[in-house]
């Protein structure tokens, strides 16, 4: 038998080594990563992937953390694996080469767990790809003991409807400390049915299969004390992102009404400033990279950012350091310029361009702020402004828009007046189109018609144009389709499957995008794609998602919703005191360190 | 050889992709040379993957790398020829300045392999001589076909007078005639060993040779695998007039 298994072994490698003569990139299929982990003993074996190409999936920070989590903390193995492109997924399926792990190249279907992190709405399709190669039955129904549990969890896992017939269990919150629970049944319960009683006691686990029951979003207390990752795996050249980084803070609670996550990884909790330190320098000399990158959700909001500049900056005086999602202020600028003087580029999120709409919005910054953190930014030396902003959002109208047009011609006249006339400098303006999300105080409203959208983009085309000016725009047909998707329910999922039998895959590429598909597959099932992404919900109707409780309750979420229409905004819990939003219960609560 | 780098007029400022971690040019560095395998699954590494891969197994090793001058400044290390994706080779070249006035070259050898993912095998280093030029490679070329029919196929390909493969890219469309750059593969076992010149017009690609081989073979060539052996280098001429700097 066991020689059978490897004669098996033999002939697939092979088969695996003729594809990659013939496919592009064969090095997202190869793994062998520096600090990759391969347990060829552990009677458990996990398959982690992400629902996206190598080069997106590899950069992923929580599905490293967990790579590490199992291969260093538990007995079981954790592989990695990534949606083959669609030019190796058509030679797998011509030549019937089951989608393998990287680490051991190993079929996936031979795992006891195949985890898939949902990051976004629009990787969906490559969910039921990836099963669909790994050779594992689409839906829950019709697998046997034969198949592994398929596990889904991340963010977007809030709303598991969309998914439900195809994932075994959903986890819902942050995995950390419930992982161990989950691997401890698989290695001392067999047999499918047994397996999925068991992990059904775990409240923070979803299983269709077993009923609608409330669940409760997990949240790794312990973050603040516990170490940070210290062995990523080294992507190859490709990778979106090719630096190192540590998660300095969880959560935010600055209730921008519209962020999935600033309610989903409810409530802060910081990491010390010696640990994270530490950890960045140990991560720098573990994996060779030249950049460090400290990760939040605001990383200019952790109380311990300025000392850990410096402490950071001290050790590594060359260092190419970043710190994304800056909140618009000059003390982050000021940040900035001391984690990386040679950076060129900063980016600031207003997200809106006037008050009014912050306030609905519940961005407290005002025109001043934004301001003066331009002129500090083109006065620190600066040549690329990116500025970040939202169409389509609830209540807006034309003065919105026209705000975000004023805002970047005064942005160019203050670099102007920093760099000259003819200065080199840009100006960059991103408006993405606004999609609600579930568990959000705008999870009732609905999308902009898309010809409103259009309109309204095609105003900032004509109108923000001009030497050191950029705009860039979102696709409203993607936009679209994640807003109808996000807030989906079952039958969504039948339109889902349908559209992936019709050919849609990778729906984030443009040039894999198939909207005829998705239209197809919504018109089947009786629904129409831009009604299900615009519509509003009433707030008496039960939601889709209404049995995952993510700790923030829905009073308070219905609250916000009122106050978003009374145009008020909300202060931020740290400084303001308890808006008693519901997430913090017994240990978990927001946990601060000294700056 | 140590060589030191004259020191720039002033910092460099660059934007984009740089690393600032990199020494500074005006600094000491050592030019050396070490040789390297690639084989297993690192072969489908590209060359600029395998250029990447190289710099942060140095950067663990603790080595930095010095910048080359210019307003945009990049870690000096090169290969000595590209390899084609899915190419193994037991003789890669590598030159790189290192910052430092010496090195230990047998420690970084050790050091080296040891930050190397698997595939990646750092064989011997030295400090880099004169600059040279590549002449040639020689590769075998290992088939899943009868030998009869290899051998067909090689002496078919020997006899020709000129073998023509299409080269089709998106900027290009010419026919190269593959038996100019290899004239003479030689049978070994079921495998083919064939030196592949390199002129100042262009040369052929293994995967070319291999088209051509299965173009004088009365049945279908299929390939196992293919394997760099060896990589020539020639001194690089110096032109009359100008001066030779390191």
């Amino acid at each position: 038998m066991t020689q059978l298994i490897l004669q098996q072994q033999i002939e697939l490698q092979q088969q695996i080594e003729r594809l990659l003569t013939v496919v592009e990139k064969p090095s997202r299929y190869i793994g062998g990563e520096t600090n990759e982990t391969v347990k060829p003993d552990a009677t458990v074996r996990v398959a982690l992937s992400y629902p996206d190409a190598y080069e997106i999936g590899i950069s992923n920070q929580a599905l490293q953390i967990l790579y590490g989590l199992i291969n260093d903390r538990t007995e079981a193995a954790a592989e990695r694996v990534y949606c083959p492109w669609p030019d190796m997924a058509d030679a797998m399926r011509l030549q019937q080469v089951p989608l393998f792990t990287l680490e051991t190249w190993r079929p996936v279907r031979d795992v006891d767990l195949f985890g898939i992190t949902l990051q976004a709405e629009l990787t969906y399709s490559n969910v039921l790809e990836l099963i669909d190669l790994a050779g594992i039955p689409i839906r829950s129904e019709d697998r046997t003991d034969r198949d592994p549990i398929v596990l889904a969890g991340g963010p977007s896992a809030s709303n598991p409807m969309p998914l439900a017939h195809f994932i075994d269990a959903f986890f819902m919150g942050e995995a950390e400390e419930g992982l161990s629970s989950i691997i401890e049944i698989l290695d001392t319960v067999k047999g499918r049915e047994e397996r999925l009683d068991r992990l059904a006691e775990l409240p923070f686990l979803y299983i269709p299969a077993r009923g609608e029951r409330p669940v409760e979003r997990a949240v790794f207390a312990n973050f603040s004390i516990d170490t940070a990752p210290t062995k990523p795996v080294v992507p190859y050249a490709s990778a979106i992102f090719s630096r190192a980084s540590v998660e300095v803070m969880r959560g935010c609670t600055r209730g921008c009404r519209f962020c999935h996550a600033g309610t989903w990884y409810r409530p802060v909790r910081e990491r010390p400033v010696e640990d994270v330190v530490k950890a960045g320098l140990e991560q720098l000399n573990c994996t060779g990279y030249d950049e460090l990158s400290l990760t939040s959700l605001a990383t200019s909001d952790w109380s311990g950012v300025a000392r850990a500049v410096t402490e950071i900056k001290a050790a590594k005086p060359e260092l190419h350091l970043s710190l994304p999602s800056n909140r618009v202020d000059t003390g982050p600028v000021a940040l900035a310029v001391a984690a990386n003087s040679r950076q060129r580029s900063i980016t600031l999120a207003p997200e809106a361009a006037t008050q009014r709409m912050r306030d609905i919005i519940c961005k407290t910054i005002t025109d001043e702020m934004i301001e003066k953190a331009i002129k500090s930014a083109f006065a620190a030396g600066y040549t690329s402004l990116k500025l970040y902003f939202m169409i389509g959002l609830p209540m807006e109208t034309f003065a919105e828009v026209q705000g975000i047009v004023d805002l970047g011609f005064k942005a160019r006249e203050i670099g102007r007046r920093q760099f000259g006339e003819g200065g080199k400098f840009t100006v960059h303006v991103s408006a993405s189109n606004f999609v609600p999300k579930p568990h959000t105080p705008f999870q009732w409203d609905g999308m902009a018609a898309p010809e409103q959208l259009r309109v309204k983009q095609e105003y900032l085309r004509r109108t923000l144009k001009g030497r050191q000016l950029k705009l860039s725009l979102h696709d409203v047909r993607t936009s679209m389709l994640e807003g109808a998707i996000g807030r989906g329910d079952a039958i969504t999922g039948d339109v889902l499957e349908a559209a992936w039998r019709a050919g849609a895959r990778f729906d984030a590429w443009t040039e894999h995008h198939r909207e005829d598909a998705w239209q197809a597959a919504f018109t089947a099932a009786g629904r129409d794609l831009e009604v299900e992404a615009t519509r509003e919900r009433d707030p008496l109707d039960p939601l889709p998602w209404d049995h995952v409780r993510s700790g923030v309750t829905k009073e308070f979420l219905l609250d916000e919703w009122w106050q978003s229409r009374a145009e008020r905004p909300t202060g931020d819990c740290r400084w303001d005191g308890c808006s008693d939003c519901g997430a913090c219960v017994g240990p978990v609560r927001n946990r601060l360190v000294e700056a | 050889m140590a060589a030191a780098i004259a020191a720039p007029v002033s910092a460099p400022f660059g934007t984009g992709w740089w690393r600032p971690n990199a020494i500074h040019p005006a600094a000491h560095a050592v030019r050396i040379e070490f040789r390297l395998a690639i084989r297993d699954r690192a072969r489908y590494l590209s060359h600029l993957e395998m250029v990447d891969l190289l710099l942060a197994a140095l950067r663990r090793a603790g080595y930095q790398v010095a910048l080359s001058h210019g307003m945009r400044p990049r870690p000096v290390i090169s290969l000595a020829l590209a390899r084609g994706v899915g190419v193994a080779s037991e003789d890669e070249h590598c030159t790189v300045e290192l910052v430092g006035d010496s090195h230990d070259l047998d420690d970084l050898v050790v050091r080296l392999a040891a930050t190397c993912p698997r595939g990646v095998v750092p064989l011997e280093a030295c400090l880099a001589g004169p600059k040279t030029a590549v002449t040639g490679a020689t590769y075998r070329i290992v088939f899943d076909a009868p030998g009869e029919t290899l051998a067909q196929a090689v002496a078919a390909y020997r006899a020709a007078s000129e073998l023509l493969i299409p080269r089709r890219s998106p900027k290009q469309h010419r026919d190269v005639d593959v038996r100019r750059y290899a004239p003479e593969p030689q049978l070994d076992g079921d495998a083919v060993i064939v030196q592949i010149a390199i002129y100042d017009d262009g040369s052929a690609k293994p995967s070319e040779v291999v088209r051509a081989l299965a173009s004088c073979a009365p049945d279908e060539l299929a390939v196992a695998g293919i394997t760099r052996l060896a990589v020539h280098t020639a001194p690089k001429p110096v032109r009359v007039g100008t001066t030779e700097t390191t």
